[in-house]
């Protein structure tokens, strides 16, 4: 796949659109997701996809194959996603958006894989809120590390090159979210459901 | 719960978090090749932002303080328009010199004040629309006639010369030879 990743780029690279719309459906889900777990706003993720996107065709002479196109691409994106996060106007929206739908949402799956009683599904509601709300109020470090390494979309490897730290240090970050999340479910009540 | 469930289910929380793909998703490539061939650059919503803000809060400040500065709302006051506050001295001696001269601002009253400044350049919009003024001539050079050195002569002072005195004679000692002790 790498092989054909090289390929592609060097017919990008001679002007072939086609060659590069075929790496744009390769990696979308990769960069959204990146994106996703950065600002957490599927527009916003959608907006920084494309420029991640439109970055790289116009970095792809930088590109030298010393890693993965993929972690090239996904390192860009991570930056567009990050330098969006910084930004007043998404730190606004993010603040006005209604989180309605996430949490109609997680009814929905809440329901859906409810147990054989009423209570239990909704104490495993109240969980997954408790859940998310921990996510959220960790510090980017941690939340980052652990939010790419739940997408399934990238290695550990690939994760230590986005946040452009050694792949150990994911790992600690990963397991730090984890002990950090548990330890405030505890202090909610949460902790032996 | 185990820490081994609850880990479980905060992967399951992390991962639907970064679940989903981009809408319309047949429609992105088509996007991205869209702005690529439109030589469109990465969005940076946040950074006319950040020039817009500043730019609109100092155009309003400006419009603010433009609309509510000093202005002749009051009836009209001619130019020579008598003192209302302030010292005396100067002003007399100008018109004692025969010009035209107006009160000068820092002898006026605040409602004078404003009567008599001239339009700034920029307000030549406005200064359509106030009352007729009447321009501030300009101020002559005051003729001062040069000091008369010769006043300030003083009287020369009278000194009455001292009485000599005589000189005294001094006659010279004699010299005593004085007796001799070991004899």
């Amino acid at each position: 796949m790498c092989v054909i990743d090289v390929d592609l780029v060097a017919r990008a690279r001679q002007g072939d659109p086609a060659a590069f719309g075929e790496l744009v459906d390769r990696h979308r889900p990769a960069v959204y997701r990146a994106a996703l777990a950065a600002l957490g706003s599927p527009a916003d993720a959608e907006d920084a996809a494309q420029d991640a996107f439109l970055l790289a065709y116009r970095r792809l002479d930088s590109f030298r194959g010393d890693a993965s196109f993929k972690t090239w691409l996904l390192t860009i994106a991570w930056h567009q996603a990050i330098n969006r996060r910084r930004s007043l106007a998404s730190v606004w929206r993010r603040m006005a958006a209604p989180k309605t739908a996430e949490d109609a949402e997680e009814a929905i799956a809440g329901v859906a894989s409810s147990g054989p009683s009423p209570e239990q599904a909704a104490e495993q509601q109240q969980l997954r809120r408790g859940i998310r709300e921990a996510i959220r109020a960790l510090s980017p470090k941690l939340r980052d590390a652990l939010l790419l390494a739940q997408a399934g979309d990238y290695s550990y490897d690939e994760i230590g090159a986005m946040l452009r730290v050694p792949t150990g240090t994911i790992k600690w970050r990963v397991s730090e979210a984890r002990r950090v999340i548990r330890k405030r479910l505890e202090e909610r009540g949460h902790g032996h459901v | 719960m185990s820490d081994e469930r609850l880990n479980t289910a905060i992967d399951e929380v992390a991962r639907r978090m970064t679940e989903g793909s981009p809408a319309g998703e047949a429609g992105f490539r088509r996007r991205v090749l869209a702005r690529i061939e439109a030589g469109d650059a990465p969005r940076a919503r946040w950074r006319p932002l950040f020039v817009a803000v500043p730019l609109a809060a100092a155009i309003v400040i400006a419009v603010v303080v433009t609309r509510s500065g000093p202005r002749p709302s009051g009836p009209d006051v001619p130019a020579a328009a008598p003192i209302a506050a302030g010292p005396t001295g100067p002003a007399p001696q100008r018109a004692e010199a025969g010009h035209e001269t107006g009160p000068t601002p820092h002898l006026l009253a605040a409602g004078d004040r404003q009567a008599v400044r001239p339009p700034r350049p920029f307000e030549s919009g406005v200064s359509a629309a106030a009352p007729h003024l009447d321009p501030i001539d300009p101020i002559d050079t005051i003729a001062v006639a040069p000091l008369g050195v010769d006043s300030l002569t003083p009287d020369p002072i009278s000194v009455e010369p001292l009485e000599t005195i005589a000189p005294l004679a001094v006659a010279p000692l004699e010299a005593i030879e004085e007796p001799r002790r070991n004899e």
